[in-house]
């Protein structure tokens, strides 16, 4: 098993060769919390002499450390994920310097979705329904560090690039965002609100598409450019 | 089918009564634009929550057919807990499918 060691990405090693048949198999890691779409998926790949499975993880954590110590080429990673959702892991990877080009593999295409998980570094964003190969011409070309957007993902882009303002925030958004702007983690802001961290996390998401940011200092500073948070803004 | 974002906060309150000993609980519905969320919370006696997640299909205690429920939809179920820090339940499907469960109903 070969390991990259001064971070080169997968360009620079096997990059046009992968999946043609002729070089080396391009080496995947696919991380889903469903086991029959793990399966489903490593069963399609590894039919494909083009393509390698190293490995499988059922959430993002799981998908972090095993892609530092297997360095795929490509990731395959759902979004929605138990422990830590796959935008947080893509992040994750980001930080800590992994060269493995994202795919993200997800039956979401809403706006808040994909501008996160594109914003946190991911190569492409692929909805679970395409064929299968689609999904295999996908992987090929994440590997070479070429974007890949299934076409209803692309419209919602260009979409947003267009009229960049996604709508005003929502009562509730402005009382995370208010919360967080006082220094709260989200589970503080949870406690605050009497719900699930997992749904103050949701918010959070809507939140950063609508303000066109990628994480919460972001989103407070946007807040107070906008004037929808004031420095005298306290909760009744 | 129809029946599913109702059942699966309404089995939570009956755990809540029988074993959480709150004194609080609030179920939250959350609208946004792409998804609905219900939430479950309480400020109960909560349940370390890792010795659940650790089995492959998500849990015992009726959370495994409650994960079914909402994983049937295309959502997720998230439990979040804490010994003595309560419980918090949340259950998040794509609002497609809340529209079209609406129109069946009607």
């Amino acid at each position: 098993m070969t390991s990259i060691t001064e971070g080169n990405g997968p360009d620079g090693r096997r990059g046009e060769s992968g999946g043609t048949g002729t070089g080396a198999p391009i080496r995947l890691l696919i991380a889903d919390d469903h086991p029959v779409a793990r399966d489903g998926l490593s069963g399609m790949l590894t039919a494909d002499p083009g393509f390698e499975v190293l490995g499988e993880a059922a959430d993002g954590a799981e998908a972090v450390r095993l892609a530092q110590a297997l360095q795929p080429d490509v990731i395959l990673m759902d979004l929605r994920m138990p422990e830590m959702d796959g935008v947080t892991a893509i992040a994750e990877l980001a930080r800590r310097g992994v060269s493995s080009r994202v795919l993200v593999l997800t039956t979401y295409d809403t706006d808040s979705h994909v501008l996160s998980a594109i914003e946190a570094g991911a190569t492409g964003y692929l909805l679970k329904d395409a064929p299968q190969a689609e999904l295999l011409r996908a992987v090929r070309a994440a590997a070479r560090g070429e974007a890949v957007l299934s076409p209803s993902v692309a419209t919602r882009l260009i979409g947003r690039v267009r009229s960049p303002d996604a709508g005003p925030l929502s009562q509730r958004e402005l009382e995370v965002l208010e919360l967080v702007a006082g220094g709260s983690t989200n589970r503080e802001a949870a406690a605050r609100l009497f719900v699930s961290e997992a749904t103050v996390k949701t918010h959070l998401l809507h939140i950063y598409a609508k303000l066109g940011v990628s994480d919460r200092a972001a989103a407070v500073a946007e807040a107070f450019n906008r004037g929808l948070l004031t420095p005298s803004t306290k909760r009744p | 089918m129809s029946r599913s974002p109702s059942c699966a906060p309404r089995r939570r309150l009956a755990n809540v009564g029988k074993h959480a000993s709150a004194t609080q609980v609030g179920l939250t519905l959350s609208y946004m634009e792409d998804e609905v969320a219900v939430d479950v919370r309480d400020d109960g006696m909560g349940f370390y929550p890792a010795g659940l997640a650790l089995s492959a299909d998500g849990g015992g205690f009726g959370l495994t057919a409650m994960r079914q429920r909402v994983e049937r939809l295309s959502g997720t179920l998230e439990i979040e807990s804490e010994t003595g820090a309560g419980t918090a339940i949340s259950a998040c499907v794509p609002a497609p499918l809340v529209e079209e469960l609406r129109q069946g109903q009607t």
